[in-house]
């Protein structure tokens, strides 16, 4: 292909400026092989999420948005304003495969409060691993006897259709 | 209209006698620009029109269905009008089609391959529509006119790139190419939803997928129907019409891109999406087993059809030049280096998503055994194409392929590092003005961290090797990039054997300037021009070739 051209230095070959992408390949193969075995360690090790008090709203939501990813309506109805829960028109979450819900803030006042979250969906996504999307939502809940009482959950997570007495 | 055949070209004397001397003139060009787009435009409508007529001539039994005369009106308005004045254009332009000017006119040439391409596309997708719905006791009569109309068209233009005389000298391979990629990609697509569901029902049992609905093998039989379609449009195009043969520019980028880089994605995918299932299946039992399963059908068909298609295409690709095997070594590292970064990145994303607590969550494991299939799939590929610890010869060095691979893969992973960081810097500068919790600064920013750090890897990566690289090419003083960029040839008489000798030879554009001397004479030897040309380096060379023997090399200033 190059013939003509350098023909006089060809015969010895440099193996000094060989070693140099030779010795980032290591250190970068090192990294992943790290963060690989540190990734495995640290989900695997990793337990159920905190829990936090029932008696907070974040406690609520904690046990209603886990109650509506297990799939369990009856238990997430209980964290439901009676007016809610009692006269209950079921409608279907979105789908809650590998849904992750993660506290942003919480506003707390007298008799209300609105706790704010971050929902993240993954989905299969072939050759290049699966992809998220995220998206924020908001709880308000009401106080109730001390305890608190979830009036409105983001569409992700809403299970009885809002606004029917 | 029909009168004198050009009636708007006023400066043009009489196109019967002799060839023009316009050849090539701005007027011609945008003369024939115009004239092919209306044709173009005149034949869908016309064909729209008839095929609207036909619908109803077929479909006459019930007059209770037809809503108002708008949908026939415009049909006879289409098919009236558009019909004759598409013939009458074709007719003029047809005839024009004597001249060889008219013949080497690139509008024609496109024109040609465009409308060949949108027939079949057209006619295959209302048939295959047709009989799918006739097999399910449907009966489309729109959809079955369309086909056939669209069908007429597509063998009418079938018959004209192929006649002896009036078929295009520019683009005449094109139609193949365009016809065995489209033919490739339905009968692909197809092959792969038959499987698929074969593969579904056997794995997850008819029963799950027969509780409502169609029966099982509908969806085979769909699958099925688009696969003997497809393969019979690819193959009559890949080997009657000899689009496997060509070596022209465009059928060697559309053997690499849809043969190599989309069959290679697809036989990749498949392998990623199997093994995440498998690892799921043993890692992350959260979910039923039929939910973990349903999307192992798919990707196993997947798998396998896009492995033959890529074996055969590899095989093809290897064996033409010197540049095919090399690109499609480069595009399978690139494919395989996207899915190893993206598999890191997803890791990462993972590892801190497990490391801020959510409120509630269902599996990380899922998200982190999806990054793992892709940077297990995704390594190997970019290894045993890329081979890093292989000593690399210095003419390899110097190719354009390599150097272009470099500083793309480069540029690229540097353009998208730059986004990720700008997006976890307004994560963070959000986070600082708004004071919400960590779990939730940890959880917006761990996507775009990921991605930085892989495309950080990667950039290192490829930085290091193309330093390296420079290094190489000043120390050996090699020449990067091919000796002759570009070469204008001047000759007289037929230029096509030199034209395409001086392409081989040099891997160079050529561009012919025909002589304005009427007469034929005799050109130089193909053999003497390559000798001539030997060792000359330029972006643009000027080769004189004739009359006579006389060959003159004359590389120009940039």
């Amino acid at each position: 292909m190059m013939r003509g051209m350098t023909d006089a230095p060809a015969a010895a070959p440099t193996p000094a400026p060989a070693a140099r992408p030779d010795r980032t390949l290591i250190v970068i193969l090192s990294v992943i092989g790290a963060l690989v075995v540190i990734a495995l360690i640290v989900v695997f090790t990793r337990g159920e999420p905190e829990v936090l008090d029932e008696s907070t709203p974040e406690g609520v939501v904690q046990r209603y948005a886990a109650a509506v990813i297990a799939g369990d309506e009856e238990a997430a109805k209980a964290y439901l304003v009676p007016e809610l829960a009692d006269a209950c028109e079921r409608i279907e979450s979105a789908p809650v495969q590998d849904m992750r819900v993660t506290l942003e803030s919480t506003t707390e006042r007298e008799d209300s409060a609105d706790v704010r979250v971050l929902i993240a969906v993954s989905y299969e996504g072939g050759l290049f691993g699966p992809s998220e999307y995220e998206e924020e939502g908001e709880f308000d809940l009401v106080a109730d006897d001390g305890a608190w009482l979830i009036e409105t959950a983001p569409w992700q997570l809403t299970i009885c259709a809002p606004g029917v007495k | 209209m029909s009168g004198a055949p050009v009636p708007a070209a006023a400066a043009a004397p009489d196109p019967a006698p002799a060839p023009t001397p316009t050849t090539g003139s701005a007027q011609g060009t945008v003369r024939r620009l115009i004239v092919y787009t209306i044709l173009f435009a005149l034949v869908a409508i016309a064909a729209g029109g008839i095929a609207g007529l036909l619908e109803r001539l077929i479909d006459a039994g019930d007059p209770l269905a037809v809503g108002g005369t708008g949908g026939l009106a415009l049909s006879l308005a289409f098919a009236l009008i558009g019909g004759p004045l598409a013939a009458v254009l074709w007719w003029v332009v047809w005839r024009r089609l004597r001249d060889a000017s008219e013949r080497m006119s690139l509008a024609w040439g496109l024109y040609l391959a465009a409308m060949y391409t949108v027939s079949l596309i057209v006619a295959t997708t209302a048939l295959v529509v047709t009989a799918i719905a006739g097999i399910d006791g449907r009966w489309l009569p729109g959809e079955f006119s369309t086909g056939v109309v669209w069908a007429a068209v597509w063998v009418w233009h079938r018959w004209m790139s192929r006649h002896p005389v009036k078929r295009p000298v520019r683009l005449a391979t094109v139609p193949a190419v365009a016809g065995s990629v489209y033919g490739l990609i339905i009968g692909v697509s197809g092959a792969v939803a038959a499987l698929g569901s074969l593969f579904d029902t056997a794995i997850r049992g008819a029963a799950a997928q027969a509780i409502a609905g169609s029966p099982w093998w509908q969806g085979l039989l769909d699958g099925l129907i688009w696969a003997a379609v497809g393969s019979l449009v690819w193959w009559w195009h890949w080997y009657r019409d000899g689009a496997k043969r060509l070596t022209t520019g465009f059928a060697a980028v559309a053997l690499i891109v849809v043969g190599v880089i989309g069959a290679g994605i697809l036989m990749l995918g498949g392998l990623a999406v199997a093994l995440h299932v498998g690892l799921r299946l043993a890692f992350d039992p959260g979910d039923p087993a039929a939910e973990i399963l349903r999307p192992l059908g798919t990707a196993l068909a997947a798998a396998l059809i896009g492995a033959a298609v890529w074996i055969h295409h590899r095989r093809i690709a290897t064996e033409r030049s010197t540049g095919t095997r090399r690109a499609t070594r480069l595009v399978m590292s690139a494919v395989g280096l996207a899915a190893a970064a993206s598999g890191i990145g997803v890791v990462l994303n993972a590892t801190l998503a497990a490391l801020a607590s959510p409120l509630a969550a269902s599996g990380t494991r899922t998200l982190l055994l999806g990054g793992i299939s892709a940077l297990v799939v995704g390594g190997p590929t970019w290894w045993l194409n890329w081979k890093p610890t292989r000593h690399v010869e210095p003419t390899e060095i110097a190719t354009p392929g390599r150097r272009v691979y470099l500083v793309a893969v480069f540029g690229l992973s540097a353009v998208v590092a730059l986004i990720a960081l700008l997006v976890v810097g307004y994560r963070l500068f959000e986070f600082g003005l708004d004071g919400n919790s960590g779990a939730g600064l940890i959880d917006r920013v761990r996507a775009p961290l990921g991605v930085l750090v892989a495309t950080a890897l990667v950039f290192g990566y490829h930085f290091a090797v193309w330093r390296h690289d420079r290094a190489v090419i000043a120390e050996r003083g090699l020449s990067v990039g091919r000796r002759v960029g570009r070469v204008i040839l001047v000759t007289a008489g037929d230029p096509e054997a030199l034209e395409r000798a001086i392409g081989d030879a040099t891997g160079a554009s050529v561009t012919v300037w025909q002589r304005a001397l009427g007469e034929p004479g005799a050109v130089p030897d193909a053999a003497a021009v390559v000798a001539a040309l030997d060792g000359v380096a330029g972006k643009r060379v000027l080769v004189l070739a004739g009359p006579g023997d006389r060959v003159e090399v004359v590389p120009l200033a940039d």
